[in-house]
């Protein structure tokens, strides 16, 4: 009898446990998301990653994360699997031109009945009306369209050191700058006895995070730009709507970089230069003065004491041209896009992308995936989560791939992220110096040049300008009335003015030029 | 006068069942090669009709709407349009003349040379530049060419000279990338030239030997004309790819100021048809560009053979 109960109650929980188990992988949702990877200096994150599990047990879901490539790289990627019609069922995009023509082929779903099942996160992030407006299609939203969480972070860094040793003063005006910038190309301020200083680093980079380079020369001339008052690609006046580049005050901007380039107070490889080498070059003291993001500079410092052990930087506010203006560029006030596609809809997916985007808004899911392993990448000091820099970015990254779903931007988020450093005796609070990026920049906002969609020949007319503006720059062409009217009238060959004219009509129905 | 009577056809299709059998191992082999170009070159053709219609992924190659020719006159109708084709057939050009040369030359000296073991030493040092990317040689170029730090301009400064921007002027641009193309796969090309080589009778410079004919003579009379026959293969196979003037090259070193020699129809491509996501525009110039090489081989072809006696087929 009794052996006959055993044998009955193990038959009956061993169904049951089977039933369990095959109720739960009956359940379980498979769910692709492909983001840009935030750390793109560490490998993706390992298969036996606590998020895979916990995500599974909780939440029901199969994820199958996979790392975009950062830059043109990862944007190609997404849009052969977009031609290949396999796009992930939630994933990032970066390239607008790539977001619109997903909505123009209907590869993307709205996202307004997944809202109301992600109520924290909808409510703390996607209720601004005006900045779903940049993803409405004929009243539908198709993406999460994020609050910003880093911009403005970029400025220019000044050696003190060497405006110490030749008794110069921090420049505040162009004039100033270009003095500065001449000293410490011709007056050896390293004392190394050797020509190898340069008043200035930048090259012509148009990364669009955090920033908005605007047609022309890229993000690290936009200075120059802002003190003539002619920053960013539009001049956003409602009454004489027209391209920044038509004013006069733009061809003075130009000529003013003409003399930094003829002066020889840039590193003459600057127009061939890629980012990756300027930070190499500043990190090994080449430059009195340089362009680069706080990140950058975080991520450069070890090096940059080592190679300068007595150095001392200082962030430059943006210098004042001849009107009084200044500005460190223009910026848009939208963060991370994520964008789901429409066969992850079709298949029934929706619910389970909200539970994801939910989870991954606050308490456990934020933490795991904005801050990796407690106590291993981050801590709690006073309850400020703080990366712990002393596990080395290619490791701590790996657990953070994710981070951007998670953040928010919050100012406890920005201490966390930035810390306080010591590196060569010197303390560095970057969030701090994040801030004063911030304050000090005068940044324009342009959120309004994310409504102008591409041109059918964009290529070309980024060319146009771009190239021109070069050839002004290196002397290739010289800056007088002819050449520059010869410019501003070629921009018709490559339907300019439709660009504009497109341009002005979005900005308008958008409700950003009034 | 008699006819013999034509075979029955499927006595026909039995000797030629027989035949296939005997050859059956051939036939194997040939196999996977046939299988690649069905797949990866003839499957293709078909989805390339894309480049007649406005492609829609979720619509699928063959629901997409027709377009027509839009795709190309979009091409052709590109404010750069002359000046991509220009840049490409100079540089394509100028890689051909310049490129062939030292690779016969440089055969003709390693089938000269009587020291074996030097010729394979330098047969392997100059292969190996062709397995390097152009990432690389990029990083190459720039610590010999670069106006602040490039050896070459260090040694112009040292002179009293100024310094060159080799890769932002549009005076050097070209020449510096036909120059490291050429520096590149000059062992590479040499390999063909080579094996034409070693394929001629050695008894014909014996015999010319003893005639009294000088290394010179031997080389003039002997190697070169025994290599015209794969000297043509190789002009045209170069013709039929003469708008591909090297993508990849091209995009490490080429910048904004150097734009008007520089950009090519395939770097055009990439930033109009693959930035821009304009997938049927992309395949629209890739059919050009296949169009443009077929005649190229097809003319070049009937040229060789009525003027060198020898042509590709």
């Amino acid at each position: 009898m009794r052996k006959s109960f055993r044998l009955l109650f193990s038959l009956a929980l061993s169904s049951g446990l089977a039933a369990s188990w095959a109720l739960a992988q009956v359940s379980l949702t498979d769910l692709s998301v492909a983001l840009y990877a935030a750390n793109p200096e560490a490998p993706a994150p390992p298969a036996n990653w606590d998020v895979y599990r916990i995500v599974r047990e909780k939440l029901g879901i199969n994820l199958k994360f996979t790392m975009l490539p950062t830059g043109a790289d990862g944007d190609n990627r997404l849009g052969a699997l977009a031609a290949a019609n396999d796009l992930p069922d939630l994933f990032e995009v970066r390239s607008l031109a790539l977001f619109d023509r997903l909505v123009q082929q209907g590869q993307l779903a709205p996202v307004n009945s997944l809202l109301p099942q992600m109520p924290g996160r909808a409510n703390d992030r996607y209720n601004d009306a005006k900045r779903n407006l940049l993803v409405t299609n004929n009243g539908q939203i198709y993406g999460f369209l994020e609050p910003v969480t880093l911009s403005r972070q970029y400025g220019i860094w000044v050696r003190k050191d060497w405006l110490d040793k030749l008794g110069l003063k921090t420049p505040t005006t162009l004039e100033e700058f270009f003095e500065v910038a001449k000293a410490f190309t011709e007056r050896d301020p390293d004392g190394n006895g050797r020509n190898d200083t340069f008043g200035f680093g930048g090259v012509i980079d148009f990364d669009t995070a955090g920033i908005l380079p605007g047609l022309g020369l890229g993000n690290h001339f936009q200075w120059v730009y802002g003190a003539y008052g002619v920053a960013g690609t539009w001049n956003y006046n409602p009454r004489a709507f027209a391209a920044n580049l038509r004013e006069a005050n733009f061809r003075k901007a130009t000529e003013y970089i003409r003399r930094l380039v003829e002066a020889k107070v840039i590193d003459p490889d600057w127009a061939t230069m890629r980012r990756a080498d300027l930070r190499t070059r500043w990190q090994q003291g080449r430059y009195g003065m340089f362009f680069e993001s706080v990140g950058g500079l975080q991520a450069g410092l070890q090096n940059f004491h080592a190679n300068n052990p007595n150095a001392e930087l200082l962030l430059l506010p943006p210098p004042k041209g001849p009107e009084g203006k200044s500005s460190m560029g223009t910026y848009s006030s939208a963060g991370w896009l994520y964008a789901v596609s429409k066969r992850a809809i079709d298949s029934g997916k929706g619910a389970a992308i909200a539970r994801f985007l939910e989870w991954a808004h606050r308490g456990e899911g934020y933490f795991l995936l904005g801050w990796g392993r407690y106590r291993t990448d981050y801590t709690l000091p006073n309850n400020v989560p703080t990366i712990n820099t002393q596990v080395p970015i290619n490791v701590r990254g790996s657990y953070t791939q994710m981070r951007w779903l998670a953040f928010n931007g919050n100012p406890l988020e920005m201490r966390g992220r930035y810390p306080e450093i010591n590196v060569g005796g010197r303390k560095y609070v970057m969030h701090q110096l994040m801030a004063q990026a911030q304050r000090q920049g005068n940044w324009i906002d342009r959120t309004g040049d994310l409504v102008v969609k591409a041109a059918s020949n964009q290529a070309d007319l980024e060319r146009y300008v771009s190239e021109n503006l070069v050839q002004f720059v290196l002397g290739q062409r010289p800056i007088n009335d002819a050449n520059w009217s010869q410019f501003l009238s070629g921009l018709r060959n490559v339907r300019f003015e439709q660009y504009e004219a497109a341009a002005e009509k979005a900005l308008k129905d958008s409700g950003y030029l009034r | 006068m008699s006819f013999a009577p034509a075979p029955q056809p499927n006595r026909r299709l039995k000797r030629l069942a027989q035949s296939v059998w005997q050859h059956r191992m051939l036939y194997l082999m040939l196999l996977p090669g046939l299988a690649y170009f069905i797949i990866f070159r003839y499957w293709p053709l078909w989805n390339a009709q894309i480049a007649f219609r406005d492609f829609q992924p979720t619509l699928g190659v063959w629901g997409s709407p027709w377009v027509g020719f839009q795709h190309f006159q979009e091409f052709f109708g590109s404010y750069y349009f002359s000046q991509l084709l220009v840049n490409t057939l100079v540089i394509s050009l100028g890689k051909i003349v310049l490129g062939i040369p030292p690779a016969i030359l440089l055969a003709v000296a390693l089938h000269e040379t009587s020291r074996r073991f030097l010729s394979r030493i330098v047969q392997t040092l100059s292969y190996l530049p062709h397995f390097l990317s152009w990432v690389i040689v990029y990083g190459i170029l720039l610590a010999m060419l670069s106006p602040s730090e490039g050896l070459i301009n260090a040694g112009l400064r040292a002179i009293g000279l100024e310094p060159v921007p080799f890769l932002t002027s549009t005076a050097t641009f070209q020449p510096v990338v036909v120059l490291s193309e050429v520096w590149k796969e000059t062992g590479w090309s040499a390999i063909l030239f080579l094996a034409a080589l070693l394929s001629i009778n050695p008894a014909l410079y014996e015999a010319a030997a003893i005639d009294g004919a000088s290394r010179w003579q031997q080389i003039r009379h002997i190697s070169l004309p025994g290599m015209m026959d794969v000297l043509v293969l190789v002009v045209l196979l170069k013709l039929g790819s003469i708008l591909d003037a090297g993508f990849h090259q091209i995009f490490v070193l080429y910048s904004l100021p150097v734009y008007s020699v520089g950009d090519i129809i395939d770097t055009w491509v990439y930033r109009q048809g693959i930035q821009n996501f304009q997938f049927s525009l992309a395949t629209a110039v890739g059919l050009f560009k296949g169009l443009i090489g077929l005649v190229l081989i097809v003319v070049a072809n009937r040229l060789a053979r009525r003027f060198v006696g020898t042509g590709l087929y």
